[in-house]
């Protein structure tokens, strides 16, 4: 074009111009005209990708979930009768509520003119329909156990719900926080059911992702975010990389030894997890000499092993009770590192090491004990430094790896000597307590049932002055009997962008009030 | 010919359900309970002895092995692979969803491994000795030997976080840009180590058929160099090829796995990879039914293409 103007004529020239002056005009009008229309689109479009780790996706179905990115997802398309955050009880479905003096009849008062997202207004019919749903005894669902010790839900009218318990349970509101509500007409119907939730979902491919919309007529106001996507990204380095590049806003989970790297890259950090306890678990019926759990309690350094394995990411736990709460008895001192304290221990109950090997013997048998692992990640780097505070005070371990469900199952039936452990302890009591009970799935100790009256005592009134004796006397045994090793109350981290603001992490890692959220 | 097939095709038929008898087996046999997957500790599972009951019945996990084996091959007979454990979806629909995402990824890589394994292994023959068959051998020794996650993850720092080109994980369906855009790394990731060996394996066939009488013959007759490459030499290299490719298939179905898991890539592999590691039978035993078929489907086109490389070959 340039070799043609120098050597056309002005008039050419003009004529060359002129009609490419009115099309730039043109075309500079209609992008204009299109901007103008897109612009104001594109500012109301927010759009908040959330990214989990976890091996499987989330569920469609509110009442399906059973993991903590599941319970997100949960908490997006349906509601509970209420929130727990930060130690109170928040309303939600439930307006209010009273809890009869023997506590067992809880009333909740419903919230009216609430809708679901099929347009149905929510009654008491939904909270029973959703109750007898999730505790069929037929086909219970991952949350049957938050209902158990129910036996009756009535309805005397649209806005009342009346549930009675079988005997006290002190936690049952926390429970509830974990019982999503669906409507009772789509439970009928089958398929997914609708709930009430801030976000309706649109697109729904399983262990993918999931598309969800804000919902307008939300009860609690119409939520700030547009699209809520959520991925499942089973690889944890990838899902580092992605918020990396800007693809995700929110990770969850992220790996221990990336938060403080992607934390001075300008991400922000969100613990949770303050009672999530982790600690040696020790099989009280194969490892059955008190004295020998009492060194190997002694023998563990927990901040080196904190530091090395989760990057420092908790606090130290020195008995199964969160220190300063109104469970925690302080005149119990807990284990803290000693190793010579254990080679006194083991020397007096007859541990020696006669042939010099670095292993204790006794009755002419050596020292050896099954040490159970989870072959992934942190697992198996805590269970190696483990291994070698041990072998420090000569008690030998033999490390058998297995993947995640062939240890757990192990270490519950009772396949090991020692394991490491982390449990995904709930807020309240705020002590380890359910898992020392014998009918607890989780019962690790093999111990049989000397533990049982302590831990149904603790729950037998919603007082915590009544209750506080029996949580105090548990602390004291375990920690007498070293029927465990406690370590740390471990912490994790999701990372999120800091565009992405009002967001609520629960103590276990859920991500709630998403009615609040907003993404610049 | 056709009762070549029918007969190949029952003879499948034992292969498949011997496959599943042992995955039964091998599933049952393996410690780990579906169950503590449903409760777990890291969700705070909390469990009595009678909700436990309650979850074994639903999913007939309390009758005895033998009788879920059968119940097992009945169903399969019928088309009924189950139910998910883990999420109670139908497992024929879910692979059925998944299938199209594994297969465009393995017929991606192989594709990938055809075509750059071939092109190595020719110039690497028609160089012997040279720079170049040294240059393209050590890189092919290099793709076998490099695993799966470590390269993957190679490619993602470079493409996705240094240059932006590529997005590191996820699966767009269809044919358009940003389809392919996703496919890339992980066809990639997976086909490497097949370019290696398919670039190995065309060298010295190559090298085998270039020593031929019949190609000197065709040298002599006066036939051009590309002609006597392409013509005489390739095509009869390419039977081991063939042979090969067809076994590769089955080990990039499963090699998927990692890849897809890498990359967040929602295939069968991921699937399977959930199944095992919750322990959901039918899951497993439905996913391995389709990677089984698929790998006796696709050895028996293999074998059907010989007589069309080797008129020589002939099926009775």
């Amino acid at each position: 074009m340039q070799r043609m103007n120098l050597s056309a004529t002005s008039d050419s020239l003009a004529r060359v111009v002129r009609p490419r002056t009115r099309g730039v005009r043109l075309r500079s009008v209609l992008v204009l005209l299109v901007l103008a229309v897109l612009l104001p689109l594109a500012a109301a479009q927010s759009r908040l990708v959330i990214a989990s780790p976890g091996a499987s996706g989330a569920e469609a179905d509110p009442q399906k979930n059973s993991n903590i990115y599941g319970f997100t997802v949960s908490q997006l398309v349906a509601d509970t009768l209420l929130l727990y955050d930060e130690g109170d009880y928040v309303p939600a479905l439930a307006e209010s509520w009273e809890i009869s003096d023997d506590e067992l009849t809880y009333t909740f008062h419903l919230r009216s003119g609430v809708k679901f997202h099929n347009g149905v207004e929510f009654s008491s019919a939904d909270v029973k329909a959703s109750f007898e749903r999730v505790a069929n005894p037929d086909d219970p669902l991952p949350g049957a156990g938050n209902l158990s010790g129910v036996v009756a839900v009535e309805t005397p009218d649209a806005q009342t719900v009346v549930v009675t318990l079988g005997e006290p349970n002190p936690d049952f509101l926390l429970n509830l926080n974990g019982v999503w509500i669906v409507e009772a007409g789509s439970i009928v119907a089958g398929g997914v059911p609708v709930g009430s939730g801030p976000y309706v979902i649109t697109e729904y491919e399983p262990d993918q992702q999931i598309v969800l919309t804000r919902n307008e007529g939300y009860w609690d106001g119409v939520p700030n975010i547009e699209t809520i996507v959520t991925r499942n990204i089973p690889e944890p380095a990838t899902l580092v990389l992605e918020l990396e590049v800007g693809s995700v806003d929110a990770i969850m989970f992220t790996p221990a030894n990336e938060v403080a790297r992607l934390e001075a890259a300008g991400f922000q950090k969100m613990a949770f997890g303050s009672v999530n306890t982790a600690f040696l678990a020790v099989n009280n019926a194969t490892v059955s000499d008190v004295e020998l759990r009492r060194a190997i309690c002694y023998a563990l350094d927990r901040d080196v092993l904190l530091n090395t394995a989760y990057a420092g990411l908790g606090q130290p736990e020195l008995t199964i009770a969160l220190p300063g709460s109104w469970a925690s008895d302080p005149s119990v001192p807990g284990y803290s590192y000693d190793p010579e304290r254990a080679a006194e221990i083991l020397d007096a109950a007859g541990y020696v090491d006669t042939d010099g090997d670095g292993i204790r013997e006794k009755d002419g048998r050596p020292l050896n004990l099954d040490f159970q692992a989870r072959g992934d990640g942190d697992w198996l780097v805590a269970t190696q430094i483990i291994q070698q505070f041990l072998g420090d005070v000569g008690i030998g371990t033999t490390i058998t790896t297995s993947e995640r469900n062939t240890y757990y199952t192990n270490v519950r039936t009772g396949a090991y000597d020692i394991g490491w452990w982390i449990d995904n302890a709930q807020p309240e009591p705020p002590i380890y307590e359910y898992a020392f009970h014998s009918a607890e799935h989780w019962n690790l100790t093999q111990r049989g049932n000397d533990l049982d009256a302590l831990v149904e005592a603790g729950r037998a009134s919603a007082d915590r002055a009544e209750r506080a004796p029996a949580y105090f006397e548990l602390q004291r045994v375990v920690y007498e009997q070293a029927v465990q090793c406690p370590q740390f109350w471990i912490q994790q981290a999701h990372l999120v962008s800091t565009k992405l603001t009002g967001v609520k992490v629960s103590s276990q890692g859920v991500m709630f009030d998403a009615r609040n959220w907003r993404i610049e | 010919m056709l009762s070549f097939i029918a007969r190949r095709l029952l003879f499948s038929v034992f292969v498949i359900l011997g496959v599943l008898t042992l995955v039964f087996v091998s599933m049952h046999i393996a410690p780990g309970d579906p169950i503590d997957m449903l409760i777990s500790p890291e969700a705070g599972g909390r469990a009595n002895p009678e909700l436990i009951e309650q979850l074994r019945r639903k999913y007939g996990l309390d009758r005895p092995v033998p009788v879920q084996y059968l119940t097992y091959l009945t169903n399969v007979l019928r088309l009924d692979l189950g139910e998910s454990i883990r999420n109670g979806r139908p497992v024929a629909q879910e692979v059925m969803r998944l299938y199209p995402a594994t297969f465009e990824l393995t017929i991606a890589s192989l594709l990938v491994a055809a075509v750059l394994g071939t092109l190595v292994g020719v110039v690497a023959a028609l160089n012997k000795g040279g720079f170049l068959d040294h240059l393209s051998m050590t890189l092919a020794l290099l793709g076998v030997s490099l695993p799966h996650f470590l390269l993957g993850l190679l490619l993602m720092l470079v493409f996705s976080l240094q240059l932006g080109w590529l997005p590191p994980s996820g699966r767009v369906a269809g044919l358009g840009w940003e389809s392919l855009k996703h496919l890339v790394m992980p066809a990639a990731t997976l086909g490497v180590a097949t370019t290696a060996i398919v670039g190995r394996l065309v060298r010295s066939s190559m090298l085998d058929v270039l020593k031929e009488d019949y190609v000197r013959t065709a040298a002599a007759k006066g036939a051009g160099r590309a002609a006597v490459v392409l013509k005489h030499a390739f095509r009869n290299a390419l039977i081991p090829l063939v042979t090969v490719l067809g076994l590769e298939f089955g080990v990039l179905l499963s090699g998927a796995v990692i890849a897809e898991s890498i990359f967040a890539w929602p295939g069968l592999g991921r699937y399977l990879i959930l199944g095992i590691n919750g322990r959901d039978f039918p899951v497993v035993q439905g996913t391995v039914i389709f990677i089984s078929t698929t790998f006796v489907l696709v050895n028996l086109l293999v074998d059907l293409l010989y007589s069309f490389l080797d008129p020589r070959v002939q099926y009775a």
